[in-house]
Formats: structure tokens, sequence, C-alpha cells
């Protein structure tokens, strides 16, 4: 009884210790968990991307056949390196989150991801949808700018056109 | 009626019998594979394009290049697919797409009277003129094309026509066409030959009853440093360019070629321009603006698009030697244009004729223009197009915002209505209007015909500079008390949605301008593709 009582002190203790190590306020990014396109482990909390100006967007993956129709998750990964390719210089870092459908391999994701090119804006995958779901992402694409402080400033649901994105960084990165 | 075992083997012999030959997968190794061996697997790869090139393709056959590879000379290609067997250029492998390294052959890729292609996941560098080119000289239609997911670049030579760049679609003869083509996800950068992505219908001589392609898509494609166009179809009917990003296009140091734009249609019936952005385009001589419905079109439409911070103008419309017809330009953002002191006088909105062409049917509506040239010049440029025939003939519910007094020349527009605009000069000095030659105010301007509804006052732009943008409006849209809101007219047929893809109207009547106003605009929805797919709804 004494041991499980131990085990159970130890266990709330370790989950004491995790959610103060990870407190999200509102309307902050969270600490979940995405895979660059060389199958690492990454954070949006990370120094990469946190603490500067970021704007990612969470984009689905399927398999419609590719060409026959309009995607707007492919049309959303073009303008976001349009939008990428004008401030990067100023500071702007930007993030394409895609989230595939069940039972693509991390190959195929990465096959995917370079195909958007990586040239100009980095490229990751929520594999189960977790983090996009973590921002309430029901809708995809769906768009977020982030300030230096890590706070969601702007949120577009649907493809989100370049002038909005650039009027909205624009006012973050003080450019014109 | 139950089939017996019999009556079912009747059935399988007579299916294998109808059935073609079976498809045939060819893999290609350049790094490690084997022109002696097989080509059937990828541990018995061929080695070489060459090799490729030696046999002959059958429908439904593909084609696949070991990603992380690359490839040196040209993929020139045997055979056609046909309707529900197409043949197949594709990567194998995980990693960077592969690489066809043409150096100066004339095109890495290379498609000649052939139909029934698909091309995916390959990059190219290289070629003269070419990057990626398919053509024909036989009389007839050339059927199904897709040209997915590539990246085209380093095309070098000098330019000597406009039938050349990065992707080009056109015939080597006049009564070559093509049908079902479509352009999607393509990154074609880099060329001093002229056009990044060219799809054509004739042979660069046509009239308006010359033979054109069909049902051509160019989308999710972006075009940068190249000499010449941008993106451009040519002498095709059923054409649409959409969410497609142009830039620093029309580098070429002459115009002896002639003057590029970023995304046009030419000789083109029945098509759209639509969600696109373009930059930064430039020209060695007039043009360098950004979109363009340009002679000898009928019924084509440029709107949703965001043109900014280009040398010369946001769109244009144009005349010559026939009656461009139908021309539709609306709900579009024009911001920053006019870069190069030595465009600017073509405007932001400039419609021209020359060599006898003329209008027929106009319509320039809701269009937002924010207008700070290099030097003075008139906002919209109207004065040098004849007009003519039945059709409309409209310039309304236009928000034209100016750092220059100059607002709007329509010396020559006889029988153009303009009405319901709305005008603004953010300077000290009086606002001008042109009118048969003469500068005038806005007094003379509404006693000569124009605008009786139409005004001059602040629209109260949430931030058309992207300045001072601290409140949630997106840039360019009017705010709360703007003049520009309920003050458009009904002109019937307007389209769904404004700019940003919110319904429209809201409100009492239609904004001017390309974004109706809303008490609370964003964050928010673009209205554009707001459904998941099915896979993912189905996740939750």
């Amino acid at each position: 009884m004494m041991i499980a009582a131990r085990c159970l002190r130890s266990v709330l203790a370790v989950a004491a210790a995790l959610s103060a190590t990870e407190p999200v306020p509102p309307g902050m990014i969270d600490a979940g968990f995405l895979q660059d396109l060389d199958g690492r482990s990454r954070a949006l909390r990370e120094p990469a991307w946190s603490g500067r100006v970021l704007l990612v967007s969470f984009v689905a993956i399927w398999s419609a056949r590719p060409g026959d129709r309009p995607n707007p998750n492919r049309s959303q990964a073009v303008f976001i390196r349009s939008i990428g390719s004008q401030f990067a210089s100023d500071g702007l870092k930007t993030l394409i989150v895609g989230v595939p459908p069940a039972g693509m391999t991390h190959g195929e994701l990465r096959n995917v991801g370079l195909a958007w090119g990586t040239d100009v804006v980095e490229i990751a995958v929520d594999p189960q949808g977790a983090v996009a779901r973590s921002h309430d992402v029901d809708r995809y694409p769906t768009t977020l700018l982030l300030d230096a402080a890590d706070r969601v400033v702007k949120r577009w649901e649907g493809l989100a056109p370049t002038h909005e994105l650039a009027s909205a960084i624009g006012d973050q990165l003080h450019v014109r | 009626m139950r089939k017996g075992p019999i009556g079912s083997l009747v059935v399988v012999v007579a299916l294998a019998l109808a059935s073609p030959l079976a498809a045939a997968t060819h893999y290609v190794d350049c790094a490690n594979g084997d022109d002696a061996a097989a080509g059937v697997h990828p541990d018995r790869a061929w080695a070489s394009l060459d090799r490729l090139n030696a046999i002959a393709l059958e429908p439904g056959d593909t084609i696949l290049l070991r990603r992380g590879t690359r490839c040196r000379g040209s993929l020139r290609p045997s055979g056609s697919g046909v309707e529900g067997a197409p043949i197949t250029l594709d990567a194998y492998g995980i990693g960077v797409p592969p690489v066809i390294d043409a150096a100066d052959a004339p095109a890495a890729i290379e498609l000649f009277n052939q139909q029934y292609w698909h091309l995916r996941n390959v990059e190219t560098v290289g070629g003269n003129p070419y990057g990626i080119h398919v053509s024909g000289n036989l009389p007839g239609v050339l059927r199904h094309f897709r040209i997915v997911d590539v990246i085209v670049h380093g095309v070098r030579g000098t330019v000597t026509n406009k039938e050349s760049g990065l992707i080009v679609v056109s015939p080597g003869a006049a009564a070559t066409t093509f049908e079902d083509v479509i352009i999607d996800g393509a990154l074609a950068y880099d060329s001093t030959q002229w056009a990044g992505i060219l799809v054509g219908g004739d042979d660069f001589g046509g009239t308006p009853t010359s033979p054109r392609s069909r049902n051509v898509t160019v989308r999710n494609s972006t075009v940068h440093d190249v000499h010449g166009d941008g993106i451009v179809l040519y002498q095709v009917n059923q054409g649409v360019i959409e969410t497609s990003v142009v830039h620093d296009t029309g580098l070429n140091p002459s115009p002896a070629v002639g003057t590029p734009n970023g995304i046009w249609t030419w000789m083109c019936g029945d098509c759209v321009v639509q969600f696109n952005e373009g930059y930064r385009t430039g020209s060695p001589g007039v043009d360098g603006g950004v979109f363009d419905i340009d002679y000898g079109c009928s019924n084509n439409v440029v709107q949703y698009n965001y043109a900014h911070d280009a040398d010369a103008y946001c769109v244009a419309v144009f005349g010559a030697y026939w009656t461009t017809t139908d021309s539709v330009i609306r709900y579009n953002v024009c911001a920053n244009n006019a870069r190069d002191a030595s465009k600017a006088w073509q405007g932001d909105i400039y419609v021209l004729t020359w060599a006898g062409g003329a209008l027929d049917g106009l319509e320039i509506y809701n269009n937002t223009i924010v207008w700070s040239p290099a030097v003075e010049a008139y906002a919209v440029n109207l004065k040098g197009a004849r007009l003519t025939g039945s059709g409309p003939r409209r310039f309304l519910n236009n928000l034209i915002f100016s750092d220059v007094p100059q607002l709007i020349d329509a010396s020559s527009a006889a029988g153009m209505q303009i009405d319901h605009n709305l005008y603004w000069h953010a300077g000290t000095a009086a606002p001008l209007w042109r009118l048969d030659a003469v500068e005038s105010t806005l007094t003379d301007w509404r006693f000569g015909g124009h605008d009786a509804n139409g005004r001059y006052a602040d629209p109260r732009l949430a931030d058309p500079r992207r300045e001072h943008s601290a409140g949630p409006t997106p840039a360019f849209a009017p705010s709360a008390g703007s003049p520009a809101i309920d003050a458009g007219a009904e002109l019937g047929a307007m389209g769904a949605h404004d700019f940003a893809g919110r319904e429209i109207p809201h409100g009492r009547a239609h904004d001017v301008g390309a974004l109706e106003w809303r008490a609370r605009s964003t964050p928010g929805n673009s209205g554009w593709f707001r459904k998941s797919p099915r896979h993912l709804r189905q996740q939750r």
C-alpha cells in the first residue's frame, strides 16, 4: 500500500513538474512537436522559430490527383513562399506545416515537402495533426502570424491572400 | 441472370483480349544504374537518358528517375499515351527531385507531336532556348498534358523571339493546337530566354480565326527572374491562370524582341486570370506591367489579383489590328506600382488601342488603386482608347487613393460610363481629372458627364500603405464610416465575393473598391476554400 502511494506521489510529482515546465498562456503557441523533413523532432517553441515574427501555415496534404483540380493548400504554399521571399530579409521566419493523410510514410511526406520548395520557407510535418488541433485548426489551410513574444496576433482560415499577409507582417516587422 | 463458370471464363478471356499490352515501368538511376541492365526494377535501373530515349514507350508506361540523382543530357522520349492511359514521367525513392541537366542542349525535356503525357516531380536545369518544351508540327490537336510539381531553371542563350523560355507549350506550325493542358505547381526561374511559362496555340502569326488551343490551366506556379514575360496564354480558348506568383520579370536589356508583362493573355477567348500576385515586373521599354488583356482577346476577366511594386501598371487592356471584346477588370488591388519613372505615364489602369484596333465591351469596376508613382502621372489612363460596338463601357465603383494630384484621364473615352468612383489625393495640391485633354476640377469633370454619383473624399482605408495599422482591419479595406461603404452601383453579375473572398454585397449596397467593409473583418476567414478535405474531417 505504501509502495503504491509512493508511486502515485512520484507520478503526480512528475506530472506537476511537466505542467510547470509547459505553461502555455492563452493565445500563445504550445509545445507540440513536429517533424522536419529529415525526421527530426521539432517544436514551435524552439529557438529557431520562437521569439521572432513567425508565419506558420497549416496545410492539408491530401491525395487528390495532382493537377486535376484546384487545391487551396497547394496554393497557400505558393503564397507563403512568396511572402517568405519578400520578408525574409526583414527578419520574418516562414513555416509550412503539412498535415498528412493516415498511412502516408515520412518518406512520401518528405518528397511532397521538397516538391513545394524549401529554398525560402521551412517545411515540417504534423504527423497526427496534434499541433494543428492544439491551435483549434479544423479547416485547411489555416495560417497564424506570431509576434516576437510567441503570441498569435493574426489568424486566417481558408486561403490567406498575400496582401493581407503582407499587411499584417509589415505591422509586426515595422516595415512598409 | 447469374453467370456460370463458363460464362465468367468467357468474360475474363474477352477482357484479356481487349486489354492493351501491360504497361511497363522503366527505372533510371543516373548515379548507379547500368544501361545494359533490364531497367525494369530499381535494382536494375538504366543509367542514362539516352537509354530511355532509345525505346518506344507505350500507353500507360511510366518512367521513373531516381531522386537525388543528376542526369546529363536531354529527355526526348518517344511515344504517346491514350485517353485513360497516359505516359508518366515521375520520380522514385526518397529525397530531392531528380535533376535533368541539359547544359546547352535545346531543351531538358522535349515532347514533339506526342500527347497524353504527365511530367511530375522533376527538376531541370539548362536548355537553350527551352527548359521543358512541348511542341508539334502536324495538323490537328495534341491532347492531355499534365506538368505538375516541377522545378525548371537555368535556361540560357540570347533571346531572339517570344517562343522561348522555361516551360513552353507551343506549336511549331500553325495547324497544330493543344487541348487539356494543366501546369500546376511549377517553379520556373532564372532564364535569359523569354517566357517563364507560355502556352500557345499558333505559330506566332495568328489571327482571331486561326486555330487555337483549348482548356489550358496554369495554377499554383511561381515565375521569377526571367528576361521576358512571366506567364502567358497565346491563341487559347478557355484558359485560366490562377493562384500563381510572378516577380522580377522583364529583365531583358533590349526591347528588340518585345516589351514584357507579368501575367497576360493574348488572342485568348474566354480566359480568366484570378487570385494571382505580381510584383517587381519590368521591361526594357514600354509595358512592364503586371496584368494585361492584350489584343485579339474576347471575353477575358482579370479579377481578385494583387499587383504591387511593379515598374509599370497594374492592369492594361489593349486593342490592336482587331477588336478586343468584352474585357472585365474587377476586384483587383493595385498598390505602389509605377516604380520606374519612365513608365509611370502608363498609369495603374491603362487602356490603349493602336493600329486600327478597338475595344468593344470594357468593364472596369470595384478595383482599389493605391497610387504613388515615381513621378507624377494619372492613376487611370483611358485617353488612348478607341471604343466601338455595343458592348458595355463602364468604369464604376473604383477607389483611387493617390499621392499625386492626377487621378483619371479619360480624354478620348467617348461613351464610357464613369460613375460611382471614389477619389482621394493624399496631398495638398488640387486634385486633377483630365477630360478632352484639359485638366479639370471635379465640377468640370461632372459637367462633362462623369461621376454624378462619384465622390472626392478620404476613403478611410485601414492601411493604404501598410502604415499605422494597429487594428484588425486588413489593408486596403474601408474602415467604419468610410464613404466607400454602400456607395457602389449594382451592375448585375458582379460575382459572388470581393477580393478577400467575402460575400457581396454586405449591407444595403455594394461598396466602392475591391474590399467590402465588415464590422469585424479579421482575424478572419478569407472565404476561399473553407472546407477541410475529407480525410481530415474524419479524423475528428
